[in-house]
């Protein structure tokens, strides 16, 4: 080639100077040209693990594939989205290669927008993860770091979490680090990836260790915690004897396998907190990336620390036992869905003993039987079980032994009343093998099936409500949310809150009480109220989100209503509260008066008077602030009826 | 031991310091005589003070200073309480120089009753005083630890019916803590312990052999109400030569009650900003 090439004279073209060199660029050229023409840009929607964004990339077409080759963009961001994501390396050939950064947040804009430039600003708040490093030949090299920080008026704050873990093709190795705003992990890892030496956890200024796990060259042999000041607790593990051993991935599986490994002698569950919290952590972010990557075609593997387990393998037995289980869960779980989401079943169990009984039973069946069920196949699919001894794993799940064959109810009064078994299926709630177990998940499904005949809905026909009224439909489906909203809420709310918004809760199990009395009657009546009552729902959610803004509203009047004195005395500054009279009188009268209308069942009607009113009330005390209210103090030193109150402040005439 | 090579030549240097200068010029019979002197120690003397402090703020940087104090003590059937002896009225006009100093200028009415009960000197006898003081605060950890410097010219005068008023100077230095036991700081809802000494030294024409009028070791127990009020109650061992004989000491135990007020004359619009001083 080179010699023909010199025949035709192309070497005498004075950019060619040198007879070798030139004959390799003219190669490249060539190659280049024929990359550009085979190359093609794909810009476009694009979906990555259910984010739907838009994607810019160059591809090849090999044979009918499309090998994506050159730079690589997506994004999930638009004007109202507040969660952005962004995703940007190359690939070479579908592989992914050199540096790749994955950013993502997740923000909240402020009450407040700011004028700047003669536009309006909406500042965030949140928080921002990035992910980078480098992939060398479709395997993560160099360094890679994970960083978690939040963000405070659209400005980086401070730093959550970061981990910063070397890799060598693809095995991860030598020192790495993992950090808090109050922990710092420091361990180390061998040429292999696996887990060696000491594992430190520190307080943040690296004075204090909190725990220490040693590792031998994959294997945990002790774990050292730090109770308090004076009480350190050590754990030792011995594989010593155990043959059959496997050496698997340290992610949150492994910590897992530990936990139930350890439940009979450790009361501190070492592998819930701490330490294990972090590698968990850190595990889910690398496991966020192998699930993307997959996603684009791509199989990367970042959570590679390897560590040894024994193997308790399952015979075959057992693995007969779990599909029989498997199977079981899937007939039940499929019957508690059609029977707890069935809307006409959800209003009739309102006014009707016996759909009470067994649809008040399947709620029962689901939490107290399928929800553990459901936990033991989960572990089966990440695959941990043939690492836990079997008598651990039940004992894990069931600390108690397996629950009692007895099923509870409620009428429609909400009277606990116990439903009649007839299945004559048993099984042992104290065991140590999966065969009670099993016995126990047919025995639920049996359960199931005789609540699913008993309230007539077919075995062949597990969508029963072809033709449900969609009015009705929605507005059973609206009570549910605001139902299952109000119980996410209630639970860490300050008490006076609590109590009113589950008042709401109660109320809306009236109103649809009420409802489905009239639901009998006429078809016009029914449209009517379920259209009223749609409406009144949606205003009960916004009421409940006011509501739960209250003791943060009245840490901002406190705030308000603050000043700082300088005392000569202590030349120190204090706090002081200012114009007690005004925030007592809110605090103690109009508040609680407000909220006691709400207990007392606000109609419907009142809903949007109500939050008008508080919000009213909220202007005006801001506005107080910073007037001359002498007067008013006094009057409001006197007076013990909130409506007088409220006139006295300006919001009721 | 080391500790004695350094505590005797201290105790050495603190004798020497309380040598009087004129008697060390005295004669050899003189000499003599004061070999044999011992200084002595009256019987402690029980003592009750009711104090309020006002610190009344005026402008930004002024403040008025407005203490009366009330003083008991024991007569032979009751202690501590028995009798007045003291009410005192203290006024000034401070002026805070940035958040940790302060210093003030005024004058102080104290009324004496005459409390010996075989005198037959007036029962009331007015004494009148000019003082200045300088304070300065600095943080120790989450307490707080103060330097007050105070200087008086008094004029005062005995019971006795020839006595008539004299001048003397007092130069008194005070080390406080405060140190907030229930608190991360001292602010309100605070309980906090200050122990304090103070040292008061006088001279004058007739401050002949006793410039150590007084040595005052006070601890006292506080609570922040609010930053406008204060209340503390304590007790004090306290010390010092009489002007007549140096080497005779009076001793005190003095049970004290405080209460520290901190209102603010300014209209709203003049407290804004409140705490900026030198910022």
């Amino acid at each position: 080639m080179e010699k023909l090439l010199t025949k035709l004279g192309m070497f005498h073209l004075p950019f060619f100077g040198l007879k070798g060199q030139g004959f390799w660029c003219v190669c490249c050229l060539i190659c280049f040209c024929n990359l550009c023409f085979a190359q093609e840009i794909y810009e476009g929607d694009y979906e990555i693990s259910d984010f739907s964004g838009t994607a810019t990339y160059t591809y090849t077409l090999k044979k009918g594939d499309t090998l994506k080759t050159g730079p690589f963009l997506f994004q999930h961001t638009s004007q109202d989205n507040i969660d952005p994501i962004e995703i940007k390396g190359s690939f070479e050939k579908d592989i992914p290669v050199g540096l790749w950064e994955y950013s993502s947040g997740n923000y909240v804009p402020q009450k407040e927008k700011e004028f700047v430039d003669f536009s309006y600003v909406t500042k965030l708040d949140g928080l921002k993860k990035a992910i980078s490093g480098n992939y060398l030949e479709g395997k993560p090299d160099s360094t890679w770091t994970i960083q978690l920080d939040s963000i405070r008026n659209s400005k980086l704050s401070s730093n959550q979490f970061k981990s910063e873990i070397t890799y060598k093709e693809g095995i991860p190795q030598l020192s790495f680090t993992i950090e808090t705003t109050e922990n710092l992990l420091a361990g180390r890892l061998l040429r292999n990836g696996y887990a060696h030496d000491t594992w430190t956890l520190f307080t943040k200024d690296g004075i204090n260790e909190l725990e220490n796990w040693v590792f031998d060259n994959g294997v945990l042999k002790e774990v050292h915690i730090r109770i308090n000041d004076s009480l350190e607790k050590t754990i030792s593990f011995n594989l010593d004897g155990i043959e059959d051993v496997e050496v698997i991935d340290l992610d949150e599986n492994y910590l897992t396998i530990m936990e139930f490994g350890l439940q009979n002698r450790d009361t501190t569950h070492v592998f819930d907190h701490g330490l294990s919290s972090l590698l968990k952590e850190n595990a889910a972010y690398q496991h966020q990336v192998e699930y993307m990557m997959s996603d684009l075609g791509a199989s990367v593997k970042l959570a590679g620390m390897k560590v040894e387990v024994p193997k308790y393998e399952l015979s075959r037995e057992e693995e007969r036992n779990l599909d029989a289980i498997a199977d079981h869960y899937q007939k039940s779980q499929s019957i508690a869905n059609t029977v707890l989401t069935d809307t006409r079943l959800v209003l009739k169990k309102l006014t009707d003993q016996k759909v009470a009984l067994f649809y008040n039973s399947a709620e029962d069946i689901q939490v107290r039987y399928l929800e553990k069920l459901g936990k033991l196949l989960e572990y089966r699919k990440d695959q941990v079980i043939s690492f836990i001894k079997r008598d651990d794993l039940i004992k894990g799940l069931w600390p108690s032994g397996l629950p009692p064959r007895v099923v509870m109810s409620q009428d429609t009064s909400g009277r606990e009343i116990t439903y009649p078994i007839q299945t004559d299926l048993t099984y042992k709630t104290i065991t140590d093998n999966l065969q009670d177990v099993e016995d126990m998940a047919h025995f639920t499904e049996a359960l199931l099936t005789e609540i699913q005949d008993d309230l007539g809905l077919s075995s062949n026909d597990l969508t029963p409500q072809k033709n449900a009224d969609t009015k009705e439909d929605e507005l059973v489906k609206q009570a549910t949310q605001l139902k299952t909203y109000i119980d996410s809420i209630a639970k860490p709310q300050r008490d006076d809150i609590k109590k009113t918004v589950l008042a709401l809760k109660e109320n809306t199990d009236k109103q649809l009480q009420q409802y489905a009395v009239i639901a009998q009657d006429s078809v016009e009546t029914k449209n009517r109220t379920a259209q009223e009552l749609n409406v009144c729902f949606a205003e009960k959610r916004e009421l409940v989100d006011l509501l739960i803004q209250i003791p943060e509203d009245q840490q901002r009047l406190k705030e308000a209503y603050t000043e700082e004195v300088y005392v000569i005395f202590t030349a120190t500054t204090m706090e002081e509260q200012v114009k007690k009279h005004i925030i007592n009188s809110y605090d103690e009268q109009i508040l609680p008066e407000l909220l006691k209308q709400l207990r007392e069942g606000l109609p419907c009607t009142g809903i949007q008077a109500w939050m008008t009113t508080y919000r009213n009330i909220q202007d005006r005390l801001f506005k107080l602030r910073n007037e001359d209210t002498g007067r008013l103090e006094r009057k409001l030193k006197r007076e013990d009826n909130p409506q007088e109150v409220l006139r006295l402040l300006g919001v009721t005439q | 031991m080391p500790s004695q090579k350094i505590i005797l030549p201290f105790l050495l240097a603190l004798t020497l310091a309380f040598v009087n200068p004129v008697r060390s010029q005295d004669s050899p019979d003189m000499d003599s005589e004061a070999e044999t002197r011992e200084s002595k120690y009256k019987d402690v003397k029980r003592k009750f003070w009711f104090n309020t402090y006002g610190n009344i703020r005026i402008s930004k940087r002024l403040f008025w200073i407005a203490q009366t104090h009330l003083r008991f003590e024991e007569t032979a059937g009751t202690p501590y309480v028995g009798q007045i002896g003291q009410i005192y009225n203290r006024h000034a006009i401070g002026y805070i120089y940035d958040k940790k100093t302060n210093f003030a200028l005024g004058g102080v009415l104290r009324l004496n009753f005459n409390t010996d009960p075989d005198s037959e000197g007036p029962d009331l006898l007015p004494e009148y005083r000019i003082w200045h003081q300088y304070q300065f605060a600095m943080p120790v950890y989450n307490a707080m630890a103060y330097h007050r410097i105070r200087i008086e010219h008094r004029w005062s005068k005995s019971f006795g019916e020839e006595d008539e008023y004299i001048f003397r100077n007092r130069y008194r230095y005070m080390f406080r803590l405060k140190v907030p036991l229930n608190k991360p700081s001292l602010q309100p809802g605070a309980l906090y312990v200050a122990p304090e000494s103070e040292v008061i030294l006088q001279s004058g024409k007739q401050v002949i052999d006793s410039p150590l009028e007084d040595v005052r070791l006070n601890t006292t127990l506080g609570y922040i109400i609010n930053p406008r009020l204060t209340v503390a109650a304590g007790f004090m061992y306290s010390f010092g030569q009489t002007l007549d004989d140096g080497s005779v000491y009076n001793q005190n135990y003095t049970f004290r009650i405080h209460m520290y007020f901190s209102p603010d004359l300014r209209k709203v619009k003049n407290k804004l900003p409140s705490v900026h001083f030198r910022d």
